[in-house]
């Protein structure tokens, strides 16, 4: 998508008189704008932004965060109705306070942890000061009634990607990891979440009616690790060019935020919405044992040969989470495992393929 | 003429080395030490449980390497060099500590912390994200308390709230002296030195006897005032010479190539802005017995306007009214390498120093040698700019 797609698509929004949210993390309760009848996106990278990153920020903070700042300063992006802050890292949450325009900004409380009293509680209580400030600042009502509809829907969405990547379980996988990344970036785009469920499923089915391109002796290969948007194409075609194919992508973009699940029966709302976020495995959370959890699972279920680490430069808390990523994947699963780090640039393609081409053959 | 430092000073400035062997009297002695590395620690807590506290924010680059071995290189060097020093046993305070107290401020500590646990015992407490009373005092009680039963459990005593009380109210004293020490940069000239106000409040982290400690601040204050006021000043008067407010969060490693050249090259630091400046000082608990003690003490934290926190309005107020308080000129934000927090900020701060029309220094480095002589330029550069200023002021007047 480029510029005159983003400014298009918001206009597009207004036009159906829908007002505009967008947030850059999974953390945030996406059922409440889309019970407020809002369009929402989460956005994790966009290319061709003006640079405004470089004015603001420092220069070592991770390219997501200075992505973010692109964004939101954009022209083509100043019609935004809504920008959700959400005190996910410190990068993103201190960028946040420097934007230009704070009076569209709100800033949504995550916590540190997900196994402290504390964590239930502070859901609820943010998610109400979320639904308040909608109220406030647009005037829209949001009733249970409109969360749980809301939350059937997204509930969905979610199914569908965790469908999409599910083709990957049979041997050989249905496609190239690349294939199902693209079509999940160009799907998460559109403005009417029924149209995003459609798109997914579609994509599933045209990959499945196709016969796999990818031989049965690719090596699976299970990545995570930091939002992959910006970097996916030169880490996957990589990996997928040099005997390897991904056969997960646990990051936030895919199976961790889409795995969880919002109970629409629930008596009460409230605690839905903390069943469903509590249960986010990222390495904001101190200790992120559900991260650690995950893997083990989608290991055994993907039949992975490897878990690839790809973190991004100067994100502490997925860089610094990787000894134990290590221990776990090499001491309890026993799983040959690599950690790489990289930023938005092509400088270190070449040198990115060596060692991703080494470490697939050593497999 | 100048004058010499008093002779308390120089305790101050060799408590940390001192400490280390007193440390080991009082553990000798039976004392229980507790670790901690950060303001928002609840101090009145570890002193009602009748626990030694000490810092633990590590300054040598030497453990560094050790860290490295399970850390990211591109990681602030106080992290790492805080549980390089915990991996290798070469810190004596880690060493003796019975329990490390961790935060959950910076991305990077809190996610060292996990590790740290390998190594000793730790208590880690959750910070909220948003100092905003409705949105978050709720968790962070929550967490106080928590922290105080942990404290409880691991060394087998119960903390009253009379105990709680009595450290409130002792704690508070400290912290109004310890306020009082940065007053003495109000002055014109200054009644103490930036360097000397440094020693002094660094050199309190590593002194253990409560009283003593105490009246040792109270005499260097006294004096301090008492040798302003017959004339005799620390630093020549002289109307150019810049007053700088100095700000970022543990620094301590780098004043040799920061703070010291600073005053070297003729600068005052007038006052001490962000990690223990004046910034946790000014707040103090509450003493109204008649509220849950716990509240009050969580209510005290919560304000401290760290840059950990979002959005951090607190700390800009009150770095607009410090630069008027202390009639500053200029502003220096010295940050770690990959301190994503305090070096993102800076930018605000920026902001705020020029709505006050004082310029603003970002100097960004560890704890290696090797890029003294570009600090050193860059604030020679800076003060010269600010002298260039107060003189065409001064014209015009």
């Amino acid at each position: 998508m480029n510029k005159q797609e983003l400014k298009k698509l918001i206009s597009d929004c207004h036009a159906a008189e829908r007002k505009t949210v967008f947030s850059f993390c999974s953390h945030v309760p996406e059922e409440i704008f889309e019970a407020a009848g809002m369009c929402y996106f989460r956005l994790p990278y966009m290319e061709g932004m003006d640079d405004s990153a470089s004015h603001i920020l420092i220069n070592n903070v991770c390219p997501i965060v200075k992505n973010v700042c692109d964004i939101c300063e954009d022209p083509s992006f100043s019609d935004a109705d809504m920008i959700i802050a959400e005190t996910s890292c410190d990068g993103k949450k201190k960028m946040y306070e420097l934007l230009s325009n704070q009076d569209r900004i709100y800033f949504y409380q995550v916590s540190q942890g997900t196994d402290r009293d504390y964590v239930r509680p502070l859901i609820k209580s943010e998610v109400k000061y979320l639904i308040d400030e909608i109220k406030k600042r647009f005037e829209i009502n949001v009733t249970d009634e409109n969360i749980r509809e809301a939350a059937r829907l997204v509930n969905k969405e979610r199914e569908s990607v965790v469908e999409l990547m599910s083709i990957q379980k049979s041997d050989p996988p249905a496609a190239w990891g690349v294939e199902i990344f693209e079509a999940l970036k160009g799907n998460r785009l559109l403005p009417d979440i029924k149209d995003r469920i459609e798109a997914n499923k579609r994509t599933k089915a045209e990959l499945l009616s196709k016969e796999t391109p990818v031989k049965k002796s690719a090596m699976r290969i299970l990545v995570t690790g930091c939002p992959m948007s910006g970097v996916y194409s030169k880490i996957i075609s990589t990996i997928e060019e040099n005997g390897g194919v991904v056969v997960a992508f646990e990051n936030c973009e895919v199976i961790k935020s889409a795995i969880r699940h919002f109970d629409t029966e629930k008596e009460d709302v409230m605690e839905a919405f903390a069943d469903c976020y509590q249960n986010t495995a990222c390495a904001i959370m101190s200790p992120d044992t559900l991260r650690f959890e995950l893997i083990k699972k989608l290991v055994k279920e993907y039949k992975a040969d490897a878990v690839l680490d790809v973190t991004l430069q100067t994100c502490h808390p997925y860089t610094v989470e990787r000894d134990k990523m290590m221990q776990l994947c090499k001491n309890e699963i026993g799983i040959p495992y690599m950690a790489v780090e990289t930023d938005t640039s092509d400088a270190d393609l070449g040198q990115l393929t060596t060692r991703l081409a080494a470490f697939i053959e050593m497999l | 003429m100048a004058n010499e430092l008093p002779k308390n000073f120089e305790e101050f400035a060799d408590a940390r080395r001192a400490g280390f062997i007193k440390m080991k009297e009082l553990k000798d002695k039976g004392k229980q030490v507790c670790g901690t590395f950060c303001q928002y620690t609840p101090a009145e807590i570890i002193h009602a449980a009748g626990l030694k506290q000490v810092g633990l924010c590590g300054r040598s680059y030497l453990p560094i390497k050790t860290a490295e071995t399970r850390l990211p290189a591109n990681l602030c060097p106080l992290i790492k060099a805080s549980f390089g020093h915990v991996m290798e046993d070469s810190c004596p305070f880690a060493y003796f500590s019975d329990l490390v107290v961790g935060e959950t401020t910076c991305d990077g500590k809190k996610k060292m912390y996990e590790l740290m646990a390998e190594y000793k015992p730790m208590q880690v407490i959750h910070l909220p994200n948003i100092p905003d009373y409705d949105r978050s005092l709720e968790m962070w009680v929550s967490e106080v308390r928590k922290f105080k039963e942990g404290i409880e459990k691991h060394f087998n005593i119960t903390i009253t709230d009379d105990m709680l009380n009595e450290s409130i109210v002792w704690n508070n004293k400290l912290r109004t002296q310890q306020a009082r020490l940065y007053e003495l940069g109000k002055y014109d000239p200054p009644a103490i030195t930036g360097v000397a106000m440094n020693d002094v409040s660094d050199g309190l982290q590593f002194m253990f006897d409560d009283e003593a400690k105490y009246e040792k601040v109270e005499a260097v204050i006294e004096e301090c005032e008492k040798n302003w006021h017959e004339g005799k000043y620390p630093v020549e008067p002289d109307p150019l010479r810049p007053r700088l407010i100095v700000s970022g969060g543990g620094y301590a490693a780098t004043n040799e190539k920061t703070i010291n050249v600073m005053e070297e090259l003729g600068a005052s630091i007038v006052c001490y802005e962000g990690c223990c400046g004046i910034s946790s000082l000014r707040r103090t608990v509450d003493e109204d017995t008649s509220r849950d003690p716990i509240v009050r003490i969580a209510e005290k934290y919560l304000e401290v306007p760290c840059a950990v926190v979002s959005p951090n309005k607190r700390r800009m107020e009150q770095v607009a009214d410090t630069i008027d308080e202390w009639k500053a000129d200029g502003y220096v934000s010295i940050t770690l390498h990959s301190c994503n927090p305090f070096a993102v900020e800076t930018e605000n701060l920026r902001r705020v120093c020029e709505s006050k029309g004082i310029p603003l220094l970002h100097i960004q480095t560890d704890f290696t040698p090797g890029d003294e002589g570009q600090i050193r330029t860059r604030i020679e550069a800076f003060l010269e700019m600010i002298r260039e200023k107060k003189r065409e002021a001064m014209s015009h007047e």
